[in-house]
């Protein structure tokens, strides 16, 4: 083998034993943690940041939350430095990059021989961080405090050793102390692990091969990247995309409207806009600007091959700014509990804009895979079931796939016979809904109809939306169906606001959603082929 | 083909012959043993009748080893029958009888994709027939009580649908059946009068577990592969019952242990790893006996090659597999791509080159190799037997590494044609892929071993283990041939060859036990005391039912060991960690709550002792000695040429043919090949390669060939 030869082989290696330790680091994380949310749904990340800020390695988890922790570990670093072995800061405050309260973030940094040789950081959603309603993603809410209790970047493990008072502070503020507690010390054991493994791995290459290595490994995965940028068409592309505001039936839905301007440079890489969208507004749909990143990373990683490492070689090649007081960069104490599906559509304009650049087959038609949770609260315990997806958007490729998570959220449904040991209610029906597809040469896939009768008393929150219009099509296909949420109280279908919340259910109460289909692409022909 | 050779038994019934026959894709391997007397063969495989080899070996190891009253009492068999019916599709017309709300579970799946970054994703196409799923009115709730009694007229009516429809197998998954199966039975029942002799499959039968879309998916898995499997099998057996008539017929498991032919054919879906779990077994005993910590077992075969990481002389077993989707190696965060499949699988990769694999030009020009294989007919252009396409094998030849000469005639494979080769080759050369018909093959050697070496990869490297610390163990009858190349190409500098590589899977089966694993779902809490009594009649039952099947299985034999597993977690969690038993007892619940905190502390690197702790799954494993006999091998002298010419990075050399028998403690330096019956060892310029340990195992050391390591402080 060749000098280069073999030093390339040294780069996978150091890289594949990154990303490794990331995903070995998540495992445990979800393995040991109690919350459905992240048990069955995976609702965590782990990922190892360079001294500078950057990923290393990030695991293969949501990738709505990809471009957070190197955002909060950039911000924690000047405190990061006053920092021993076995500390871990956390926070969940959206000024230092956390998407919303429910989800808490450790960063740890891992010091050898006086070597920073960068952090170790996790992010977990947490299933009740105190604020209005339970689960603490009131759709009403009008600013921050609302949805739950701040927590700035504080020291919360010290020398592995918790700090049991600020942990009885932060479990006061929950209305699920005891899975709070279990899922924190998931985290919390995670982190440490992550820590003691990449100090493992600095010493096996001693802490100057290691520095090097970190720097060639993301200067190659740069270059890697760079080489398929090529296959973008310098110039400027818009897309833009519209979420209905509606919590009261009884009123006219309000519209917020986001926009994604991409300037391709002549090398390839790519400036994203995003201050063409609306003024940030007095409910939580307000988007932090580290989400927008995040939705940035994942449009982009869509048009490169999977080969490519996930780490801040695509990082480097995008940027996201947008003008402060926007939906997609909101000034605090905005509220911002609400954000997914805001972000979603922030992701799929991106994709949009891209395609247009790209122009090659990849370019997606839409994306219309979203995820729609509900929150059902009861004497016994807090539901929030993700397990409500649509249909995707066809490709110039292929028609949409039926019910899957799209690129954002990516969670796993909750199995059904694990809700119904865990909460009072019946799944009565989970079916596909059949022909919400939008039409077109290649056809949009099918939504989602789940029925779900309640069997306590309780009080329900939605987080649905496109119920105006459906996910576009592109190139000429049809839009998908749009969304539905009724409640069917003794055979009276009452139709509720997407974001509707504080619906008091009674026992033998259901709840039908219907979710949408994806958009189609292109026109349809005469015969479909079969999509 | 014979290799009759002189081991010494360790132990064995010295009159009865044992065959182990392995049906891969191009060859069936055959190692018979006789007291202290061993036969070593290579059938090419037949798909016409898979059977045909297998019996062809029979007969032959009792012309063989046998005197006129031998009599071959065993045949232990690995097969890739289950597998390649899901691959090729062509399992049973499978129909669902699903809970009333549900018929489209399957399709829905877990939402979760493998890759989220794709604008192009698809779910695996669906094992059951989605015109054949019949939603049947019934339900029990979480707690196991009747919501909606079962409506048995619906499943009857639903039945003969299915009859008329021509289904094959019918599974019947019901809600929550795992905590009571009384519908799943009673619905099974009623299939059965309706439909007498239509296979039904219920879902909690096969895994008594929580998580419907898991548990009804390896029921269908189940229900796939049944017709396929008993089909198979039966045919096998009957062909072993011609006179003279063989006693048994066990086969390997997914999960490395051996079990009869009826069990096998209740329970296909324990199958779909059987060939490479032998082969996975070879190599960890060859790593336990080198005392090795971290291997690499790379087994290249004709159509495919497999790789399997071994830590401790021990192969990782996979309980959560999926089947029909993208190599992802167990990796819990990449699910998605395959179908659900809740069985002890050993955790492999596998990719689709081997040694049947054709080279061919894409649209641009560039040489390509597999994955379309020349399999065993017509095979390599080099066999004569009517391929005319270029394949890896045929390349091999012409680099020198195969010989032409009769050795391999014992084999059944006649003489390899060198001008064959040659003329299927030229066309590479003619198409201007190459400039000679050397430097074409040299080209796809390449190409082939950069590929394989992505097998070993995707279970080191991307497990994080780094490929320059492990020891690589080929097998397989071109593993051998191309290790040197793989290793150089991973920069792994140590290789250790067993003692018949070629037929690594066939020996594995004589290596392995029967095996036996019970479980049952439960809820309990170890601190209650009714729920203590449920959990020790629990083991006692299954313990009692699995020595019994184990002792049946193994025709009377006593179990080995009868050792049990509860899986807990804190109450509240959905994972859970395996607790083992000393034996199936139940501990005292304080050392019981020790032992899972401890368990606890290993997986997750805490516990919290304060906490609830709830007993999920009961299970109980027996294991019971196969009987068959642990052999020190000695090799016969293949006849040979003393020296050959061969192509090492397209430089020729005349290198000297040294006998496997020959290669002693001292060993010798390449250029060298070492010839044996089953095989070829390749050493190429610099490399050593010597006898280590009882002497039944090579290692070789490659050169170093660059600068400093970029590791400086170790």
């Amino acid at each position: 083998m060749t000098g280069s030869a073999r030093s390339a082989v040294t780069l996978q290696v150091f890289g594949n034993a990154l990303h490794g330790l990331a995903n070995e680091l998540q495992v445990s994380m979800i393995r040991a943690a109690y919350s459905p949310i992240i048990k069955e749904m995976f609702d965590c990340s782990a990922g190892l940041i360079s001294p500078d800020g950057e990923y290393l390695a990030l695991a293969d988890g949501i990738p709505l939350q990809l471009g957070v922790l190197s955002t909060v570990a950039r911000e924690l670093a000047p405190l990061a430095r006053d920092l021993g072995p076995g500390d871990i800061l956390v926070t969940n405050d959206p000024a230092t990059g956390s998407p919303h309260l429910n989800d808490y973030l450790t960063v740890a940094p891992v010091i050898v021989d006086g070597y920073l040789a960068g952090y170790v950081s996790t992010l977990m959603h947490h299933a009740d961080v105190g604020g209005k309603t339970p689960g603490s993603m009131p759709a009403d809410a009008t600013e921050l405090f609302a949805e739950g209790m701040r927590c700035p970047p504080v020291r919360l493990v010290r020398a592995g050793q918790v700090n049991e008072e600020l942990m009885s502070v932060l479990l006061a503020n929950s209305r699920l102390p005891d899975s709070m507690r279990g899922d924190l010390d998931a985290q919390i054991a995670g982190t440490l692990v992550g820590v003691q493994r990449m100090t493992q791995l600095v010493r096996r290459y001693g802490t100057t091969v290691f520095d090097r290595l970190r720097r060639e490994y993301l200067d190659y995965s740069e270059a890697l990247v760079r080489a398929e940028l090529k296959d973008f068409r310098p110039g400027t592309y818009s897309a833009a995309r519209t979420l209905e505001l509606h919590h009261d039936p009884a009123s006219a839905a309000e519209l917020v409207r986001v926009h994604a301007e991409i300037r391709v440079a002549d090398d390839g890489t790519l400036a994203i806009d995003l201050s063409g969208s609306d003024p940030q507004i007095a409910l939580p749909f307000n988007v932090v600007l580290s989400n927008s990143r995040s939705a940035a990373l994942v449009a982009l990683r869509c048009f490169l091959s999977d080969e490519l490492p996930m780490n801040a070689g695509i990082e480097r090649c995008v940027r996201v700014t947008c003008l402060p007081g926007r939906v997609t960069n909101p000034d605090l104490p905005a509220p911002v509990g609400a954000r997914a599906a805001l972000a979603a559509l922030v992701n799929e304009a991106m994709i949009d804009a891209m395609g247009q650049a790209h122009g090659s087959i990849r370019a997606a038609g839409s994306s219309g895979g979203t995820t729609m949770p509900y929150v059902w609260a009861h004497a016994g315990g807090i539901l929030i079931d993700n397990s409500t997806t649509g249909g995707m958007g066809a490709t110039a490729r292929q028609a949409g796939e039926s019910v899957v998570d799209n690129c954002v959220t990516n969670a796993m449904s909750y199995p059904n016979e694990v809700l119904e040991q865990d909460h009072p209610l019946l799944i009565e029906e989970v079916r596909l809904r059949r022909g919400s597809g939008g039409a077109g040469r290649h056809g949009g896939g099918d939504g989602l109809v789940r029925r779900v009768r309640f069997l306590a008393d309780g009080m329900l929150s939605l987080r649905g939306y496109r119920t105006l219009g459906g996910p576009p099509g592109a190139g000429g296909g049809g839009e998908g169906a749009v969304s539905r949420w009724t409640l069917i109280r003794d055979g009276r279908e009452q139709v509720l606001a997407p974001q509707q919340t504080g619906i008091a259910t009674l026992p033998g109460d259901v709840l039908l959603i219907e979710t949408p289909g994806g958009g189609g692409f292109g026109p349809e022909e005469g015969t479909s082929d079969g999509a | 083909m014979r290799n009759d050779t002189d081991p010494t038994t360790e132990r064995g019934a010295p009159d009865e012959i044992v065959v182990a026959a392995d049906i891969g894709g191009t060859f069936t391997d055959i190692v018979a043993v006789r007291g202290d007397r061993m036969l070593v063969g290579k059938f090419p495989t037949d798909y016409d009748d898979l059977s045909r080899p297998v019996r062809d070996g029979v007969d032959l190891a009792r012309r063989a080893l046998g005197g006129p009253d031998a009599r071959v009492g065993t045949v232990i068999h690995a097969t890739t029958v289950a597998t390649n019916a899901v691959l090729e599709r062509r399992g049973a017309k499978v129909g669902l009888l699903i809970t009333k709300g549900f018929a489209d579970l399957l399709q829905i799946g877990r939402l979760r994709r493998a890759d989220p970054y794709t604008l192009d994703h698809r779910k695996p196409a669906l094992l059951v027939d989605v015109d054949l799923v019949a939603e049947i009115d019934e339900r029990m709730d979480a707690s196991g009580k009747v919501v909606t009694p079962l409506n048995e007229a619906e499943v009857e009516e639903a039945a003969r649908r299915m009859v008329a429809a021509r289904a094959e197998a019918v599974v019947v998954g019901f809600l929550h059946s795992y905590l009571d199966p009384a519908h799943e039975r009673r619905a099974a029942a009623a299939v059965a009068r309706v439909a007498p002799g239509l296979p039904v499959v219920s879902s909690a039968e096969i895994i008594p577990e929580a998580r419907e879309y898991e548990r009804i998916s390896t029921a269908v898995i189940a229900a796939y592969l049944g017709p396929v499997v008993r089909h198979y099998l039966r045919r096998l057996a009957d062909r072993l019952r011609d006179e003279p008539p063989v006693d048994q017929l066990w086969v390997m498991k997914s999960s490395g242990g051996l079990a009869t032919a009826d069990h096998a054919i209740t329970h296909p879906e324990e199958l779909v790893e059987s060939g490479p779990a032998a082969g996975v077994i070879a190599a960890a005993w060859a790593a336990r006996r080198a005392g090795v910590e971290t291997a690499v077992g790379f087994d290249m075969g004709g159509t495919t090659t497999k790789a399997a990481l071994i830590v401790d002389g021990t192969p990782r077993i996979n309980h959560d597999y999926e089947i029909g989707g993208a190599a992802h190696s167990g990796d819990f965060l990449r699910k998605g791509t395959g179908h659900p499949l809740r069985s002890p699988v050993i955790d492999l990769a596998e990719i689709g080159t081997g040694g049947g694999s054709i080279a061919w030009l894409d649209a641009t020009g560039a040489l390509r190799v597999g994955p379309r294989s020349a399999s065993s007919t017509p095979g390599p252009a080099c066999y004569g037997r009517g391929g005319d396409l270029p394949t890896v094998t045929d390349a091999d030849l012409l680099l020198g590494y195969l010989d032409s000469a009769p050795a391999k005639e014992a084999g059944g494979l006649g003489v390899l044609h060198r001008d064959l080769a040659e003329a299927a080759l030229s066309t590479l050369v003619t198409a201007g892929a190459a400039q000679s018909v050397v430097h074409a093959a040299s080209g796809v050697f390449e190409l082939a071993v950069a590929q394989m070496a992505g097998a070993v990869r995707l279970v080191s490297l991307a497990k994080g283990v780094d490929p320059r610390e492990l020891i690589l163990i080929p097998s397989g009858g071109a593993g051998p041939v191309h290790a040197w190349a793989i290793a150089r190409e991973l920069g792994t500098s140590t290789l250790l060859y067993p003692a018949f590589p070629g037929v690594a899977s066939a020996l594995g089966l004589l290596q392995s036990e029967v095996r036996v694993d019970l479980a049952v779902g439960v809820r309990a809490r170890p601190t209650r005391a009714a729920d203590r009594d449920l959990l020790t009649a629990h083991l006692t039952r299954l313990a009692s039912d699995a020595a019994g099947q184990a002792r049946e299985q193994a025709s009377g034999r006593e179990p080995g060991s009868l050792t049990a597993q509860l899986d807990m977690r804190y109450a509240g969690q959905t994972y859970t960690i395996p607790v083992d038993l000393d034996g199936t007892r139940l501990p005292a619940t304080d050392d019981l709550l020790t032992r899972f905190g401890a368990a606890h502390r290993a997986a997750y690197h805490h516990d919290t002792p304060s906490r609830e702790v709830e007993v999920t799954t009961v299970r109980v494993t027996a294991t019971a000695p196969s009987g068959t006999v642990r052999t020190t091998p000695r090799w016969a002298a293949v006849p040979t040429a003393t020296e050959r010419p061969v192509v090492f990075d397209g430089v020729p050399y005349r290198v000297p043919v040294v006998q496997r028998a020959d290669v002693d403690a001292a060993g010798l330096t390449g250029p060298a090949l070492v010839i044996q019956v089953d095989t070829t060892i390749v050493v190429p310029p610099g490399a050593h390669i010597r006898a280590v340990g009882d002497g039944s195992l090579l290692e070789m050391r490659l050169p170093r060939t660059d600068g400093p390591d970029e590791k400086e402080t170790r």
